[in-house]
């Protein structure tokens, strides 16, 4: 098998039609109270998701992507976390329903990808009674229906051999065959929304392709919503619709896949995309990181939480706002930014000085 | 698997006769006249010589050893000479196999001694190991769901207080007041389970629980501390991502993650009780292996002393070979490696 | 069977690829490592082996860095510590500085230590969590009683200060770091002694993108001042085309590719390669819908018995689409040898054929394009 397809003929039937809000995060916070002091891991994130889109979300290790999306899920219930706000799923507070509810909705509902397969799964049980056991859960059948609900969700993410495969154990399976059986185990149930938190970060571009390919094809069948977080800017400009960037428990930018990799707007995520390495472009000499060190998520800067590291302070108006006064997110807007430096101008500075050295 | 099991026996086996080996010239190599020893304090020379005459003492160490084994396989007589064995036939012991002499000191063959005392240590060890699993397991389960919170810290600081008595007192302290004080049990007494299963539950429940005590404390920690561990994991998470209850992600995912590694301590502390208890045996005065030891080390009764070594550490390379063959077969990980 | 290993002929032309052009500092030659397998059952006899490293040859000069790129498993890892003699080779040669150490022992592989160095993928596994940074850093120079001019202390301090790290921290420990701090640590330990070559195995894979700029420069900036030569293992293909002056492809213990970075980037002739190239996602979301995608389908075989002829085989999409039977036949009886090909690059196929569509390098090709 070896036809080549083209990334485009995927995304081209992937449904595009702008429903109603499958998702809504509003003003979402989790704060961990340590010995140190509060760690506020998300401190006020907004977002939304509509069916069959996916959801990009990227920034700095540490910013809160993971934290945020084990609140979705409901995993935080239980800890010392301090969680507020709102996750409207269909309507329906997340943060508010009771803990069998939660249950109910977990696993059926919202499904998860953890980045690392072999931890993520039980090593005493066979991938097939981890798997049966997710379908079973959520329904009332016969181990032997699950079964073979088992084995044909395994072969519908190109395990070779289900039948046989079924009964290993995760040790006796591939990097790339473990992350699908994760796949299989989340998508038994059909699931509405799906959250892979760096689903490919363990494995090689080859599987990784294999893995991505995987997600969006199931996506197109089931037209599920999708938040995939990644380090990896070529994963999100192949697999979402819209991007959300982080930084220090904050959305600083977001917007659709094209605007934010074309135009973006907000110095942090200017940085971003210049310190890779481009691959599709001619080789710099030197790569250009981001100055300074990631913020104290305890005592996080005051203002923008960006000031410290930000080459453009110079640009707003009254340079002083970014340490004193926390810029606007209007979640409103198609493409909104957290950032002083007035709209126009930044368009500017994006088109004189920084798109050159994308 | 199979090959597996079978190269451990044969190496077991090897490391037996190994052990008996040492055993044997360790005890021969020891200053004493083992034939004097064996007779006793007031012995005349000429008895003494009778003595090591009938017990074989007189033959050269290497003989003394290859009777020794053929005693184990095939029983011997005493005395091994073919003379005797003619002249006066009636005065020959035989000793069936497995032999491992005879204690001049009990007058008895050593292999009808253990015969009559190892029931009651094995089964007052198997009642031990039932309790220090049962409370040891849930306790620590217990603690540790709770952890920080107040079942967790009356649960370690009673096992902590259990820890910290020696065993004799423990053992002391249950029989003075328990059974004789304000008679909740029976005077403790070792009725063999196989006739009354009852009465030997009875009977034996002070020095089971006494040998428990020093093991519950071990194992609520040791509970406590893996299943910390394992809800840790990141397969936890997973579990929980599923929608699963509590219940299933706490007894299924949790403690069969958790308890593996204990079934490996726990089998090689059972092997190493089934030899007998020394200190529990003598203070409920039960007629155990660990009692016959103290005899014998106190009135140099070597040959029993021999087969109490050999038989230890029988127990103890057979529970390290159970405990090897089980931990592959729960681990899936170990079955395959 | 026979491995092909660089024809003489083809080092000596001096063709781009698998010959390097200024003073060779390290030539490996049909280098193999297998690891035995234990057999189960009573007795004992010697079963097939792993062969994680299966005959590779390459050169290295003097500041120069190699990239190392392939499938998860394919003994790039291994390759990398058998050069360092942290593994003993199998067979196969190792010339370092025109010496042969093969097999080198005792005071001389100490000697050859200082020289040869290695950075680890997890920044914190690799570190003592029990000893200061000091310590950690300072190790190379106790265990080689190199002498230093100031003072132990004094050394450390001004490598932590080269590598960018705060000389007053000299007393933490490694948990105390972030993670592209400890890689930081890691580097620092390993030019200690100012050695002549570093493996590298995926030293970013695990830091993000601004963290992984910042070590790559460090890499970059001591490669120039101390004259380093890189064995650069990584799965990521866009740092690999950034940091390397060459790139090896490897597949199941083989070299399938070995050519300049701008050659292997704009015109891969392998078709490992191009499935690879094919693969990376490229942050640019309309090149990246237009792109084509040659996926690989089933698992990298088993390395004990890997496939007759050629390793690639079972899974190359031209055997699969594009060849005849007696063609097919060929890649399945024998073994390709890693030669010269049309662009003078070296490359492990009886087939090969540049293709530049599936170059994730679109527009970047090199200028002869
Ligand atoms: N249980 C916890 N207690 C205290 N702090 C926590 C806890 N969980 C996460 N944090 C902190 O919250 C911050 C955000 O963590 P999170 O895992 O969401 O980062 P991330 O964006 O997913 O990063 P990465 O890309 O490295 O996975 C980190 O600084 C982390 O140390
Ligand atoms: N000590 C060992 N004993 C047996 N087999 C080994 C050993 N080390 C590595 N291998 C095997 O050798 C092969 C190559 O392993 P290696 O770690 O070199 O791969 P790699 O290319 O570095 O992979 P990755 O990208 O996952 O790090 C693998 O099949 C591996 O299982
Ligand atoms: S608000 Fe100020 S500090 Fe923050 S990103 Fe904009 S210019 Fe930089
Ligand atoms: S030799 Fe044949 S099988 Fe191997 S890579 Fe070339 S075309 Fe494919
Ligand atoms: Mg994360
Ligand atoms: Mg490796």
């Amino acid at each position: 098998m070896s036809e080549e397809i083209t990334v485009a003929e995927v995304a081209a039937d992937r449904p595009h039609a702008l429903g109603e809000d499958f998702l809504q995060v509003e003003n979402l916070k989790v704060h961990f109270p340590t010995e140190d002091g509060l760690v506020k891991s998300v401190d006020g994130l907004s977002f939304e998701l509509q069916r069959g889109r996916t959801l990009g979300i990227v920034g700095e290790s540490g910013s809160g992507k993971s934290v945020t999306s084990q609140a979705i899920m409901g995993l935080h219930r239980g800890s010392r976390a301090q969680v507020s706000g709102q996750i409207l799923l269909d309507g329906e507070d997340l943060l508010q329903v009771s803990d069998e509810r939660l249950r109910k909705l977990r696993g059926n509902d919202i499904a998860m990808v953890f980045q690392d397969p072999l931890s993520s799964l039980h090593p005493y049980y066979t991938i097939g009674n981890q798997i049966v056991e997710a379908y079973k859960v959520h329904h009332d059948v016969k181990s032997s229906v699950a079964r073979k609900r088992t084995i044909e969700m395994l072969d519908r993410v190109g395990i070779p051999n289900p039948q046989r495969r079924i009964d290993q154990y995760p040790h006796e399976f591939s990097g790339g065959m473990r992350q699908r059986a994760m796949i299989a185990m989340a998508l038994v149930n059909d699931p509405k929304l799906l959250i892979a938190d760096e689903p490919t970060t363990a494995l090689d571009v080859t599987v990784q392709a294999q893995i991505l390919d995987l997600i969006l094809d199931l996506q197109r069948e089931f037209g599920s919503a999708i938040i995939i977080i990644t380090h990896d800017l070529g994963v999100v400009a192949e697999m979402a619709d819209d991007i959300l960037v982080m930084y220090a428990g904050k959305s600083v930018e977001r917007g659709p896949v094209n605007d934010v990799f074309y135009t973006p707007q907000m110095p942090y995520t200017w940085g971003l995309l210049s310190s890779m390495p481009r691959i599709d472009r001619v080789r710099e000499e030197r790569l250009n990181p981001i100055r300074g060190n990631p913020p104290s998520l305890i005592n996080p800067p005051s203002g923008c939480a960006f000031n410290p590291r930000c080459d453009f302070r110079h640009e707003v108006d009254d340079p002083q706002r970014c340490v004193d006064e926390v810029p606007l997110f209007d979640p409103e807007q198609l493409h909104p930014v957290r950032c002083h430096i007035d709209h126009a101008r930044r368009k500017e500075i994006f088109e004189s000085t920084i798109k050159p050295r994308l | 698997m199979f090959a597996y099991t079978i190269r451990r026996l044969l190496a077991a086996f090897v490391l037996l006769i190994l052990m008996s080996m040492v055993t044997f010239l360790l005890f021969n190599a020891s200053a004493q006249d083992p034939a004097r020893l064996a007779c006793g304090k007031n012995c005349t020379v000429e008895q003494i010589a009778s003595v090591r005459h009938k017990l074989g003492y007189d033959k050269p160490i290497t003989t003394q050893y290859a009777l020794l084994i053929k005693g184990l396989v095939a029983g011997r007589d005493f005395p091994d000479d073919a003379a005797t064995k003619k002249n006066a036939p009636q005065t020959i012991t035989h000793c069936g196999a497995p032999c491992f002499g005879y204690s001049n000191f009990q007058t008895s063959l050593v292999s009808t001694l253990i015969k009559e005392r190892l029931p009651v240590s094995i089964w007052v060890a198997f009642f031990a190991f039932v309790l220090w699993m049962v409370f040891g397991i849930v306790s620590g389960v217990i603690a540790a769901l709770f952890r920080g919170r107040w079942p967790d810290k009356i649960l370690v600081g009673l096992a902590l207080v259990g820890y910290s008595f020696p065993t004799f007192f423990i053992g002391l302290v249950l029989y003075t007041y328990i059974a004789l004080q304000w008679q909740l049990v029976p005077t403790p007494e070792y009725i063999s389970p196989l006739s009354d299963p009852v009465g030997f539950l009875r009977g034996a429940i002070l020095p089971a629980v006494t040998l428990a005590m020093i093991y519950i404390a071990g194992y609520v920690r040791l509970t406590r501390a893996y299943v910390l561990e394992a809800m840790g994991e990141d397969y936890l998470r997973t579990a929980r991502a599923k929608g699963l209850n509590e219940r299933t992600i706490v007894i299924k995912h949790t403690l069969r993650a958790a308890l593996t590694p204990i079934t490996t301590i726990a089998g090689l502390d059972l092997g190493a009780l089934l030899a007998g208890t020394p200190i529990t045996e003598t203070v409920f005065n039960f007629n155990g292996v660990g009692k016959l030891t103290v005899q014998s080390a106190t009135n140099g009764d070597l040959p029993t002393l021999t087969a109490i070594v050999l038989i230890s550490a029988t127990f103890i390379i057979v529970a390290n070979i159970v405990v090897d063959v089980l931990y592959a077969y729960i681990d899936p990980r170990v079955r395959y490696a | 069977m026979t491995e092909p290993t660089v024809p003489a002929a083809a080092r000596d032309a001096g063709e781009t690829g698998g010959q390097s052009s200024g003073d060779v500092l390290l030539r490996v030659e049909d280098l193999r490592k297998h690891f035995p397998l234990k057999t189960q059952g009573l007795i004992r006899r010697p079963s097939a082996p792993v062969k994680a490293v299966d005959g590779i040859s390459f050169d290295l000069d003097a500041g120069e860095t190699l990239g190392l790129v392939g499938e998860s498993g394919c003994g790039k890892s291994t390759a990398g510590r058998t050069v360092l003699q942290l593994l003993e080779p199998t067979s196969g040669k190792i010339t370092f500085r025109g010496e042969d150490v093969t097999g080198a022992k005792g005071e001389r592989l100490r000697g050859l230590r200082s020289d040869m160095q290695m950075v680890f993928q997890d920044p914190y596994g690799s570190l003592n969590p029990r000893h200061t940074i000091g310590t950690i850093i300072g190790a190379p120079f106790i265990i080689q009683k190199a002498k230093t001019e100031k003072g132990v202390k004094a050394e450390v301090q001004s490598l932590m200060e080269r590598v960018g790290l705060n000389p007053e921290h000299y007393n933490r420990y490694p948990h105390e770091f972030s993670g592209g701090q400890r890689q930081r640590i890691g580097i620092a330990r390993a030019v200690a002694l100012r050695p002549k070559l570093i493996v590298c195995d995926e030293p970013v894979s695990a830091l993000d993108v601004s963290i992984q700029a910042q070590v790559v420069n460090l890499l970059e900036d001591l490669q120039s001042e101390f004259n380093l030569a890189y064995i650069f293992v990584a799965h990521d293909l866009s740092v690999v085309r950034h940091i390397s002056d060459r790139v090896a492809v490897m597949y199941l213990g083989k070299i399938m590719e070995l050519a300049d970075r701008d050659v292997l980037y704009s015109k891969p002739m392998h078709p490992y390669t191009h499935s690879l190239m094919s693969a990376v996602p490229v942050p640019d979301p309309k090149k990246e819908n237009k792109r084509n995608r040659i996926l690989l389908t089933g698992d990298l075989p088993s390395p004990i018995n890997p496939p007759s002829g050629c390793v690639f085989h079972t899974r190359c999409p031209k055997y699969r689409t594009a060849l005849s039977d007696a063609d097919k036949a060929r890649c399945t009886g024998e073994v390709p040898q890693l030669e010269p090909k049309a662009t003078g690059h070296l490359a492990a196929c009886h087939f090969p054929e540049v293709r530049a569509d599936v170059a994730a390098a679109e527009d970047a090709v090199a200028p002869t394009q």
